[in-house]
């Protein structure tokens, strides 16, 4: 696959019609696009994507240019278009995603009918459209979805890749890199031969006796085809409990290491739960004290803030001692018992409006109640004790004001450990809960081996039931020269079913190993580290210390070295399709396939740079490489006689970039 | 037939040779199918059928 041209149209910041075309010259096969940060470089990265998948990592699921939007008016509708032409298999292919959008009468942009098609040229050079129904199928042989992101490479994604490359891969995966490898004849061969589906020829042959000269030819034929189905059945289920199997291996590991690292969750809950109580308690206290400070407050505050008065008051009065004109002891209560009698303490009769009686009332108004010198004392001795008690009132209230702020700072300081606690504890998970799974999930392992067990025992019972059938049909076909020749015909196609399965197993492990040689060269030109990278049956890559003879497990690694194992896998992978476009290669048929890369320098020293830009060019087809200027001027210095097109982006604003091509 | 280029499947005599003829015939045709796609895959098992019959009934 090589590319040709990227026509956008109203594709994000891209406004209007905007074309790019790229080198496809074998010299200068490298086109750099360069811009700062922000102008959209990934944005263009990800048209191909969306073009070609639908899909793209951005927020923002809206695809229509923003600054066309501005100008639409209601009821109006546009379009966001991309168009990819590319070559594949030396067929011309234009690959064109539409989506329509429109406004609605209270100005929501709405989404309206999208439309995907692959458009290519026919043998006499006429533009024909593939069939909808077949466009995802025809979409996968050009570039199966599962490896795109390989040749679409996002630099700032390296960590999920190189995650993804050291383990975990879908089936997909592997026989996506299979057939780009140029395995894929022999497939549709082994397919074709005896495939699942009823069309394969040794279906075919099978559906094709001649029962009429023993009718036990068609009960058997009848009951093989049963048994088939009934292992292919099995065959299915087989496959289903090996990816269910992986899941769930999966989880059991990652629950594990959750549950190991997770530890330390439970003891930082518990911590948490102990100063959640310490803190209830310091609130009760708190409030106690609050409490205590106000009733002192109310109690003794007045007298504390009218001391000064008092004294002034007291002073006064010690200086004012005629005012008190009253008799000693005597009480209002004895004078009115006296007029009551009517004989005063002398023995003088006493008659209301004598003289003695008036006298005696003059008294009342110098002897309590009424006596002012008795007020005066009484006023003189509440003084004296309400300033007494002010006296401590200060000390009182600084003492429990002391207490509350003292609760308040240490208050302060729990609840900034719990919040530290809550905000360690956030991301990780319960881990009582983990535990259930974990158990969950080996339950499930145990069973899926159960069902396995038994379903194998079910399919060697089916098989060996097929078997004796197909020798009682033989014996039966041979005897009819119609039926002989289908057997005939039927031993040939299964013998190069057998032949090509086995030249299959042989020439994808040969493939495999070529791979990983090509991977390992490319891998230390790139890095030229003391590790070496090995690939297993499912394409997995795991990274080898080469200085520690018999360390097998994987290695954890830096970014700059997921980044080489990620260039070398691929670079590997491109540079294989290459050879085995070569004529000698009969039996394996492949293409070559573009490197499209956003931002892939980033995370690099110059000196890498500088062996990647030697390197790409030469290993792949095509490279299509989006990068900031920086990066850019180091990249074109290392490479300059390999750019065959340069554009660098033009952005007006936010809204606005435009594609300018330099010279 | 020599024996050395001859292998039974299901009681049947394969020529090997004609057999190996045969595999490198369907896997160009299969080679330039997945580029033209030129056939279904109901077409590719009649032809691939047809080639066979040729084949074998040649001896």
């Amino acid at each position: 696959m090589l590319l040709r041209r990227l026509k956008l149209k109203n594709f994000r910041q891209f406004k209007g019609e905007q074309i790019l075309e790229f080198s496809t010259d074998s010299e200068k096969n490298v086109t750099v696009i360069m811009g700062e940060n922000g102008s959209g470089k990934t944005t263009l990265a990800q048209a191909f994507t969306w073009c070609l998948y639908g899909d793209t990592d951005f927020e923002d699921q809206s695809m229509l240019c923003k600054a066309v939007v501005q100008t639409m008016i209601p009821n109006s509708e546009e379009t966001v278009r991309v168009e990819l032409d590319l070559v594949h298999n030396n067929i011309e292919y234009t690959i064109i995603r539409e989506q329509h959008y429109t406004l609605d009468l209270r100005g929501n942009l709405k989404r309206s009918n999208s439309v995907f098609k692959i458009a290519y040229k026919n043998k006499d050079g006429q533009r024909e459209f593939v069939k909808d129904l077949e466009t995802d199928l025809r979409m996968k042989e050009i570039l199966p979805k599962e490896l795109s992101r390989y040749f679409f490479f996002d630099g700032e994604r390296i960590g999920n890749m190189s995650k993804e490359l050291k383990k975990g891969k879908s089936k997909e995966f592997a026989q996506a890199v299979r057939g780009l490898l140029g395995l894929s004849a022999i497939m549709a061969a082994i397919n074709h031969l005896n495939g699942k589906s009823r069309t394969s020829v040794i279906r075919k042959y099978d559906e094709s006796y001649d029962s009429t000269s023993d009718n036990k030819i068609a009960q058997y034929t009848k009951e093989i085809t049963e048994y088939e189905e009934k292992i292919a059945k099995i065959d299915t289920r087989l496959e289903e409990i090996e990816n269910e199997e992986n899941i769930a291996r999966d989880k059991c590991t990652d629950l594990s290491e959750k549950i190991k690292e997770n530890a330390e969750c439970e003891k930082l809950a518990e911590r948490k739960e102990k100063l959640r109580r310490e803190l209830d308690l310091l609130v009760q206290s708190k409030t106690t004290n609050t409490a205590s400070l106000l009733k002192t407050f109310n109690k003794d505050a007045s007298a504390y803030f009218s001391k000064k008065m008092m004294k002034d008051a007291l002073q006064k009065l010690s200086e004012a001692e005629k005012l008190d004109n009253g008799i000693p002891d005597i009480h209002a209560r004895t004078i009115d018992f006296l007029i009551m009698r009517g004989k005063c303490l002398c023995g003088r009769k006493i008659e209301v409006g004598d003289d003695a009686y008036n006298e005696l009332i003059k008294v009342l108004e110098y002897i309590p109640p009424q006596s002012i010198g008795v007020s005066i004392g009484q006023f003189v001795k509440e003084c004296e004790l309400k300033c007494k008690y002010a006296d401590t009132l200060f000390n009182d209230i600084t003492e429990k004001y002391s207490l509350i702020r003292d609760f308040e700072i240490t208050y302060a300081q729990k609840e900034v450990e719990i919040k530290l606690i809550e905000e360690k504890i956030k991301g990780m998970p319960k881990v009582g809960e983990m535990q259930k799974d974990l158990i969950k999930y080996e339950n499930a392992l145990r069973q899926l081996q159960v069902e396995r067990d038994e379903l194998n025992l079910q399919k060697g019972k089916y098989i060996t039931l097929r078997d004796r059938r197909i020798t009682e049909r033989n014996e039966l076909t041979l005897r009819d020269e119609y039926n002989r020749k289908i057997e005939v015909y039927k031993a040939y196609a299964q013998y190069m079913y057998n032949v090509l399965n086995d030249l299959y197993q042989k020439k994808e492990a040969e493939t495999r190993v070529e791979l990983e040689k090509n991977v390992n060269e490319i891998f230390r030109s790139i890095y030229n580290g003391g590790f070496s990278l090995k690939i297993d049956n499912n394409y997995n890559i795991q990274i080898i210390v080469n200085d520690f003879e018999g360390y097998a497990d994987d290695v954890e690694t830096s970014t700059a070295q997921s980044i080489s194992v990620i260039f070398a896998f691929i670079a590997g992978v491109i540079k294989m399709a290459r050879q085995n476009k070569n004529p000698e290669n009969e039996m394996l048929v492949s293409e070559p396939y573009p490197l499209v890369m956003d931002a892939p320098l980033s995370a690099f020293d110059k000196k890498r740079i500088q062996t990647v830009c030697n390197v790409l060019p030469k290993v792949a087809e095509q490279v299509i490489i989006f990068i900031k200027d920086t990066d850019g001027e180091i990249a074109e210095a290392h490479m300059s006689d390999k750019v065959g097109m340069r554009y660098l982006f033009d952005k007006k604003n936010e809204f606005e970039t435009y594609i300018v091509r330099r010279g | 037939m020599d024996n050395t280029n001859s292998v039974f499947i299901n009681g049947i005599e394969i020529d090997t040779e004609k057999a190996y003829r045969l595999m490198r015939r369907l896997v160009i045709k299969e080679k330039i199918n997945i580029k033209t796609k030129q056939y279904n895959d109901s077409e590719m098992v009649r032809m691939i059928k047809k080639m066979i019959e040729e084949e074998v009934q040649c001896y």
